[in-house]
């Protein structure tokens, strides 16, 4: 797991909290968490241990020169370490966390995973991360307010198909500091991982059973766009359509029909020639690029076909193919 | 991740460094803990300068709020406590801001340090109650130096003094624990003993502030006696303000348990703190003479230079055929009172040469110095052990709007009398200035009196005089609570039991933690607005009757459920849902909110009503 | 003036249109807001009356057109005709300019002819050859489009259909009130007539733009906008153009519900009419409900 290299490269003031929590603590599994006295884990941070050390220095002198205000703020500093014990587990405790449905992405690139939070008061300083190799939006402490709220965590996936991100580690230190809060999850809900989206060779299937000339024009549908055939006037036709040169040439009143024009289908299908994961990252980026080009194809994989179509669906289709293709 | 990036700007901790700086103004460098306060704030603010990163700033923020409590250890009074408790609550806040972020306003980051820090406070009483003291290890920390001015000086020598300067700055305030004043003729507070006579000046003793960071062998402790039986019970709260000496005003009878005040056997009081700030201490007033009192004369204290005064010395001398010391002293007033003598304020110099003499037989007015000194002087040549005095007589009773009464001294309540040795009797004081005419002005102030008349219309004395009521007030609070208190505050909680005190300890702590928790949250909703908050309260109540909002659910619709679930409940429920839509919703209308307000509140007592209605039925 | 007589066009519209209330006073609340109308559905569930019958209520110019595959965009807009006497060329208006426009079977025209109906639909104005032309006022196309007849049609781009304020279905009636509408209970739209001005209907237009909504509501219409465009919305994301129009939707509910000011259940009750459409615009899936179960609306 990278993750500790990861926690290593990252500013001091995160660090050994940071690897603390991730080491320590039982991944709680399932759809959904409700974080409370069961799964919360909580220890004093570095920075705790400190203060303590502040505050009996604060005694020693309040002892040494026997005033009360050294006393009075030594028990204050100590009364607050206990105070912030409660503060920090109380601004994890109660919220509740749910997977959302994670939107498909590419291997290789920056994957959202959607988690709803919902709580009944307002929060601070929360920080999210799903664990491995990069996921920095996620760490920014994060306020959140009374009611439900819908984060996207970044993670990136190296592999196709039905993925699941590392565990989710929550964690506060606020308000003071002075104890790390944490818990870690590992969200139930999949997300399909398209191949990443790699150039390269692909194979082009022929049109199944069409010869070429009918199908231009079986394709082409009755519209405004070109310019098709002149036909004799009817008369409800409009006046717009009337082939006004046809008629000053004496040849009669005729109507101009038109067509909008049809693409060529293409079949695209894995490129026999490269390994078999190459040829479907050729394939991703391939049906990435038409789609962009508002292209018509379709898609020939062995064990599944897809007929040719344009369109985001179309597109979306295709690619959950290619991801899921065994 | 960029940590930097993401951290708050370092203003509130610059602002807190800076009040902590404030409040360094008037430290004691040459005192281990002065120097050691100035350096934690230095290192703060480099710290400040250069730290990068969270954990960097974090440690700013503790390294201040450490320093605040040195400083508390060196300053306890208001002004500097207030200063303390400031810089206290910026640097909470700068740690809140680093750990809450970026998105908080200043007022609202201070009020949320403050309601942080009150929630502590109820656990950090308990504490400081509770928690018993311990006595100082060795003896580290004392250590004072000197510097400023006073009415008071090591030298009497009233003869070289053409005209006594009204000097109406002040001296001491005292406040007494039953908040009454001592009656007029009690006003004596005592400071400097002069037993050495040169013929013309009364000195102190040669070692009396030679050594100002250790305690001399002869200085003691001023032991309270708690078995005494005789304790008055009445406490005495002192602030001095600063003067060239460690010693310190008391009335001669007090015991005190502070560890930093030594009696010396001549009667002096003394406080090992630097005599240049302003210092405060606790007295208990004690009814019973305290052992300087009946400390024997050395020979010193009839010492008197043969030539020089000679006339003073044969007048002495006549007296001293008389039996009783007490007698001598009762020649001496008859002496004085047949003599015509006058109180003056402005004698004009005496010679160098037998000045005693010019005062006694010639001149015969002059103030409080020269009757002192030619009394004193007088009883030495009769055969009585005696000595000059200094301190303050007399004081303005000031009672404050808010904060504690108090008794105000001036420089110009600057006294000097006299104190003779009469054997079995021990030390007694006697004023001969009081024997003059124009009694009334025996404490050389007619400007005394004009500000006295004058104090009900001099707007910033009196603005003055409630501050110092609160300061007064304060230091009696703060100062007040030391071991014995603590002891007596323990006795009367526990009795003999005092193998519960941890009990209690653990018991008080958790009580006032969940207090401060309990604070805590109602103060968070204090965040929200009236509406939004009265809006919690109909969503609990709903919720006891498992009426709990579904998502996306309207207040409607959530109130329309638990109608239909306890229909006797719909009326009010219905006003309730339209009232908060109205309050919500609608445009503010002038002068309509508070009778909204009722509205609601009306109606949500009708459905707590009928909610106990339904529970009861069911 | 407003709600009272507002109450009586919808009582009315209700005696026609026979238990279809919510969505009548949805329709109104559409014109109030100054939106247009795109009704979904299988012929003969009144599609037709209901545009008439608002047509008639406040009194507007009904004209309507049958959108047919060969309908070019001239013969929505008008063309210049020569006039033989004068020998120029006068510009004869075309059907869009009337008050009320019902466009029938909107999707069986070409994208070129629905493209000119929405550019005069959001523009208010027509231009022929260059000159512009502004279409009377208050101007409300009523589109319909047919949910089953699909083949040989072009259905409106997503783009497109942002432009409707509200998209409806208006859906089988009730057993109670189909009995009804067999009994021969219902009105005739003739009785309609001339229940309130065309004037009123503008005065109720700013009436409604005039009405009060807070910083907490407005709040609540952003934190929907979010969810919408949240990391795992399950449709398109909601554009600016739909929250303009889910505000001036929930102010014209507000008014027909007789209120001076807006609440979240005002936004509640249009939503689904003004979101569902822009977030899904193939299917009738319920995106918009489980949009408002990610918001909190008790504030």
């Amino acid at each position: 797991m990278r993750s500790a290299e990861g926690a290593g490269s990252m500013p001091a003031d995160t660090g050994p909290d940071q690897t603390w929590a991730e080491r320590f603590g039982r991944v709680q599994q399932g759809e959904s968490l409700r974080l409370g006295l069961r799964n919360l884990y909580i220890l004093p941070s570095r920075f705790g241990g400190l203060w303590l050390a502040g505050a009996g220095l604060l005694l020693v002198v309040g002892i040494q020169t026997q005033r009360n205000g050294p006393f009075l703020l030594g028990y204050l500093l100590l009364a607050l370490l206990l105070l912030a014990l409660h503060l920090t587990h109380f601004n994890l405790q109660g919220l509740e966390l749910r997977c959302g449905q994670p939107r498909p992405g590419f291997a290789g690139e920056t994957l959202l995973y959607p988690i709803h939070l919902r709580s009944t008061c307002p929060r601070e300083a929360i920080s999210l991360r799903l664990a491995g190799p990069t996921s920095e939006g996620g760490s920014v402490p994060l306020r959140l307010s009374a009611g439900s709220r819908t984060l996207g965590l970044t993670w990136s996936s190296t592999a196709r198909g039905l993925q699941r991100p590392g565990p989710l580690l929550i964690r506060s230190s606020a308000p003071l500091g002075l104890f790390v809060c944490w818990s870690r999850w590992q969200p139930a809900r999949t997300q399909i991982v398209y191949p990443a989206r790699h150039p390269g060779p692909v194979a082009a299937a022929a049109a199944a059973g069409s010869p070429p000339g009918t199908a231009e024009q079986d394709q082409g549908l009755e519209g405004s766009d070109h310019w098709h055939d002149l036909r004799p006037q009817r008369p409800q036709d409009s006046q717009s359509r009337l082939a006004w040169k046809v008629l000053a040439q004496g040849r009669g009143r005729l109507s101009k029909t038109f067509r909008d024009p049809a693409g060529v289908p293409l079949l695209l299908a894995p490129d026999p020639g490269v390994p078999r994961e190459r040829a479907l990252e050729h394939l991703s980026a391939a049906v990435w690029q038409r789609s962009q080009r508002g292209e018509c194809f379709g898609l020939v994989l062995p064990a599944q076909s897809i007929p040719p179509g344009r369109g985001r669906e179309h597109r979306e289709r295709c690619l959950q193919a290619l991801a899921l293709s065994r | 991740m960029a940590a930097a990036g993401t951290l708050p700007s370092r203003r509130l901790q610059w602002l807190a460094e800076g009040v902590l700086a404030l409040g360094c103004v008037g430290l004691d460098p040459t005192w281990l803990l002065g120097l050691f306060s100035l350096a934690l704030v230095l290192v703060a603010g480099l710290k400040l300068g250069e730290a990068r990163d969270r954990a960097g700033r974090r440690l700013v923020a503790l390294l201040q709020l450490v320093a605040c409590g040195l400083l508390a250890a060196q300053q306890a009074d208001l002004l500097p406590s207030l200063l303390q408790l400031l810089a206290a609550l910026l640097s909470l806040a700068g740690l809140l801001q680093l750990e809450t972020g970026l998105a908080l306003a200043w007022p609202q980051l201070l009020r949320r340090s403050l309601r942080v820090m009150a929630a502590a406070l109820p656990m950090a009483l308990v504490l400081f109650l509770l928690v018993p003291r311990v006595g100082p290890f060795g003896n580290g920390m004392g250590a004072p130096s000197g510097r400023a001015s006073t009415g008071l000086s090591d030298d009497l020598d009233p003869g070289s003094i053409a005209t006594l300067v009204d000097n109406t700055s002040p001296a001491a305030r005292v406040a007494f624990g039953d908040d009454r004043p001592p009656p007029a003729g009690a006003r004596y507070w005592r400071v400097l003993v002069h037993p050495r006579f040169d013929g013309r000046r009364w000195q102190r003793d040669a070692d009396a502030e030679s050594n100002r960071s250790q305690p001399n062998a002869a200085e003691l402790l001023m032991d309270g006696n708690p078995d005494d039986g005789s304790a008055g019970g009445r406490d005495q709260v002192w602030l001095v303000e600063p003067s060239r000496f460690t010693a310190v005003p008391w009335d001669g009878r007090a015991t005190s348990t502070e560890s930093n005040l030594r009696r010396r056997p001549n009667g002096e009081l003394r406080l090992l703190r630097p005599a240049h700030e302003r210092r405060s201490y606790r007295l208990d007033e004690q009814s019973s003479p305290q052992p300087w009192q009946n400390q024997p004369p050395t020979g010193g204290d009839l010492e008197l230079p043969r030539d020089g005064n000679p006339r003073l010395q044969a007048l002495g001398r006549s007296w001293a055929g008389l039996e009783d010391p007490r007698q001598r002293v009762q020649a001496a007033e008859a002496w004085f009172q047949a003599g015509g003598f006058r109180y003056s304020t402005r004698p004009g110099t005496l010679p160098v040469r037998d000045g005693l003499d010019a005062f006694l037989f010639e001149r015969r007015e002059g103030f409080c110095g020269h009757y002192a000194s030619a009394f004193s002087a007088l009883m030495r040549a009769a055969g009585v052990p005696s000595r000059v005095v200094s301190g303050y007589l007399g004081g303005v009773w000031v009672e404050p709007l808010g904060g504690a009464p108090y008794l105000e001294l001036h420089q110009s309540n600057a006294h000097a009398w006299s104190e003779v040795w009469l054997g079995n009797g021990g030390w007694q004081r006697v004023d001969p200035s009081a024997w003059a005419l124009d009694a009334s002005g025996r404490s050389g102030s007619a400007a005394e009196q004009a500000e006295r008349g004058a104090a009900g219309t001099n707007a910033w004395l009196w603005l003055q005089r409630q501050w110092w009521g609160l300061d007064m007030a304060w230091s009696r609070w703060l100062l007040g609570f030391d071991r014995t208190q603590q002891d007596a505050l323990l006795r009367w909680l526990l009795g003999d039991q005092r193998w519960a005190l941890g009990w209690l300890i653990l018991g008080g702590a958790g009580a006032g933690l969940a207090a401060g928790l309990l604070l805590h949250r109602r103060r968070a909703l204090a965040d929200l607005d009236q509406p939004a908050r009265d809006l919690q309260t109909l969503l609990r109540e709903l919720a006891r009757l498992q009426v709990v909002p579904s998502p996306g659910e309207t207040l409607e619709q959530l109130a329309g459920r638990a109608a239909a679930l306890h229909p006797q409940l719909a009326a009010p429920l219905a006003e309730l849902v339209h009232s908060h839509a109205a309050r919500r919703f609608a445009p503010l209308a002038g002068g309509g909110e508070t009778a909204t307000r009722r509205r609601w509140q009306a109606a949500l007592r009708e459905l707590k009503r009928c909610r106990r209605d339904a529970i009861r039925q069911t | 003036m407003a709600p009272h007589q507002l109450d009586a066009l919808v009582a009315a519209i209700g005696q026609v249109l026979l238990g279809k209330e919510h969505r009548v006073k949805l329709a109104l609340a559409c014109l109030l807001a100054g939106g247009h109308l795109l009704l979904e559905d299988l012929p003969g569930t009144g599609k037709t009356t209901l545009a008439e019958a608002l047509a008639r209520g406040f009194g507007l110019e009904f004209r309507r057109v049958s959108f047919t595959s060969d309908l070019l965009p001239a013969d929505l807009t008008g063309i210049n005709v020569l006039d033989p006497a004068s020998g120029r060329f006068h510009f004869q208006p075309g059907p869009l300019f009337t008050q009320v426009l019902l466009a029938d079977e909107i999707n069986r025209a070409s994208p070129r002819t629905q493209s000119a109906l929405l550019e005069a639909m959001a523009t208010g104005r027509v231009s022929v050859d260059g000159i512009s032309h502004p279409l009377p006022q208050p101007f409300m196309v009523i589109a319909t489009q047919n949910g089953l007849d699909q083949v040989g049609t072009s259905p409106l781009p997503e783009s497109q259909l942002d432009r409707f304020l509200m998209r409806l279905s208006l859906g089988f009636p009730e057993r109670e009130a189909e009995r009804a509408l067999l009994a021969g209970e219902g009105l005739s739209l003739e009785t309609m007539a001339g229940l309130l001005t065309p004037q009123a209907l503008l005065g109720l237009r700013s009436h409604c733009h005039s009405l009060h909504c807070n910083a907490v509501l407005i709040d609540y219409v952003l934190d929907l906008m979010a969810a919408s465009r949240g990391p795992d919305r399950s449709g398109a994301p909601l554009s600016p153009r739909a929250s303009q129009g889910l505000l001036a939707a929930a102010r014209a509910w507000a008014l027909l519900a007789g209120r001076e000011f807006v609440t979240p259940a005002d936004v509640q009750a249009v939503f689904p009419a003004v979101a569902e459409h822009r977030l899904d615009p193939t299917g009738g899936g319920q995106l918009s409900a489980a949009l408002l179960e990610q918001v909190d609306a008790i504030r």
